[in-house]
């Protein structure tokens, strides 16, 4: 088994708050890692410096076997779901998912072709012009999930990806997930944070 | 309800009335044959062909609008810069650079270009073109911030995040998520700016816009009509 995620003591705090103390872990291709806790605890901060959305005061933190502790985040290749999201408001369903190719510089006929797949494996043919204040919370969900999917990831992270939903849709997108998890074999991993 | 609507609408209707006779009457004059305010004595377009033929407005009306247009890029994109500080980073004395931003909207006019008058001539800075930009700048700078930063509050910061999560570099994400997004609030703060700078800036008194303009080409609309 090849390692997707390593934390080495990383250590966190933001003022008098430590955030992460000594945290170490190690994550296995295409393994589904949840991390768990009462809120406060650090999760937020363990999957943002994963991301390199916070540097860590301490540790080291290793994607694929190599340091990237200083490697900033766009150069990352990590794909992270948000709490809140975080859609683009102005752009459509369309843009929205297709930024990270157009980042990579993937070609059109490509994009359009690849978000059309993300959006009929998450259940949303068809909504590509969608605006993002038009869908439902449940269809946001899946759009930001196709967004962080479609450039292909090396590691997908997911910040509480179903608290902002109903008990009744949480249980079926987390059974979903499993199922795009399966069905995205280039996925290496997906680190998911269920509360 | 029926009633109050109907006091609601004759109200805004009087009010329109209010705001809009005065323009209204001196369109109404312009067209008069002599050049009497009171008596309307006859139709004629002869105050619109003196318009025409008058150069000196036109070149105040070139100069009005050239300065204005620098004068919205220039503040908007110091508005930008100094409304993303105050929202998003903390730091010693913030509270009081607050609100030396706020003062130029406080203080007179007047007491303003004096000020900046007194320092163009003690540092030796020509009182052509740039300066009065710089004058305006100053002025409209601080206006667009207050627009801007309400908008730039509004922003999520895990919106850009996302973008950087995809990918995109810091300038990428500025461009194309960052800006576009807080569009709307920079159109505003520029058609503040703009306004702001066409027609109101001008300093009030005739002796400053004397000492101002004097010996320089720049004549603007609004000093044209107070000197």
């Amino acid at each position: 088994m090849t390692v997707a995620v390593e934390l080495i003591n990383v250590s966190k705090r933001f003022g008098d708050v430590i955030a992460n103390d000594d945290v170490s872990l190690t994550i296995e291709k295409n393994e589904f890692f949840s991390l768990l806790g009462p809120s406060g605890c650090g999760k937020t901060t363990t999957l943002r410096c994963i991301a390199g959305l916070e540097e860590p005061d301490s540790g080291i933190i290793k994607l694929s076997g190599k340091v990237v502790t200083n490697v900033p985040t766009h150069k990352r290749n990590v794909g992270l779901v948000f709490q809140d999201l975080a859609l683009f408001s102005h752009m459509n369903v369309f843009d929205n998912i297709a930024f990270g190719l157009k980042m990579k510089k993937v070609s059109k006929e490509e994009i359009e072709k690849r978000v059309k797949e993300m959006l009929e494996l998450v259940g949303l043919p068809g909504l590509e012009k969608r605006r993002i204040h038009q869908l439902s919370g449940g269809q946001r969900q899946r759009v930001a999930l196709c967004r962080s999917l479609v450039p292909e990831p090396d590691v997908l992270l997911l910040d509480e990806p179903l608290g902002a939903l109903d008990l009744k849709i949480r249980r079926r997108m987390t059974v979903e997930l499993r199922r795009i998890q399966k069905e995205t074999i280039k996925q290496r991993l997906l680190s998911c944070q269920i509360e | 309800m029926k009633i109050f609507d109907k006091i609601l609408k004759s109200f805004t209707i009087l009010i329109l009335i209010l705001m809009y006779l005065p323009i209204a009457t001196m369109i109404f004059f312009s067209f008069n044959s002599t050049k009497s305010l009171v008596r309307f004595t006859g139709f004629s377009f002869r105050w619109y062909s003196a318009l025409f033929q008058n150069r000196i407005v036109w070149g105040a009306l070139y100069n009005s609008i050239t300065v204005a247009v620098v004068v919205t890029l220039v503040s908007i994109v110091l508005a930008l810069l100094m409304a993303n500080a105050i929202v998003r980073y903390e730091y010693r004395g913030e509270s009081i650079i607050d609100a030396f931003i706020y003062i130029p909207i406080v203080i007179p006019e007047i007491t303003e270009s004096l000020a900046i008058l007194i320092l163009y001539i003690f540092l030796g800075f020509p009182r052509g073109f740039w300066g009065v930009v710089l004058g305006h700048a100053t002025f409209g700078a601080t206006f667009a911030v207050v627009v801007l930063r309400a908008r730039i509050a509004g922003l999520k910061k895990s919106v850009e995040e996302a973008a950087r999560t995809l990918g995109a570099d810091e300038i990428q994400t500025f461009f194309r998520i960052t800006l576009p997004i807080l569009m709307p609030g920079v159109i505003a703060a520029a058609l503040l700016v703009f306004t702001l700078s066409f027609d109101d800036f001008i300093k009030t008194t005739k002796r400053i816009i004397h000492i101002f303009f004097r010996n320089i080409s720049s004549i603007l609309c609004r000093t044209l009509i107070y000197t």
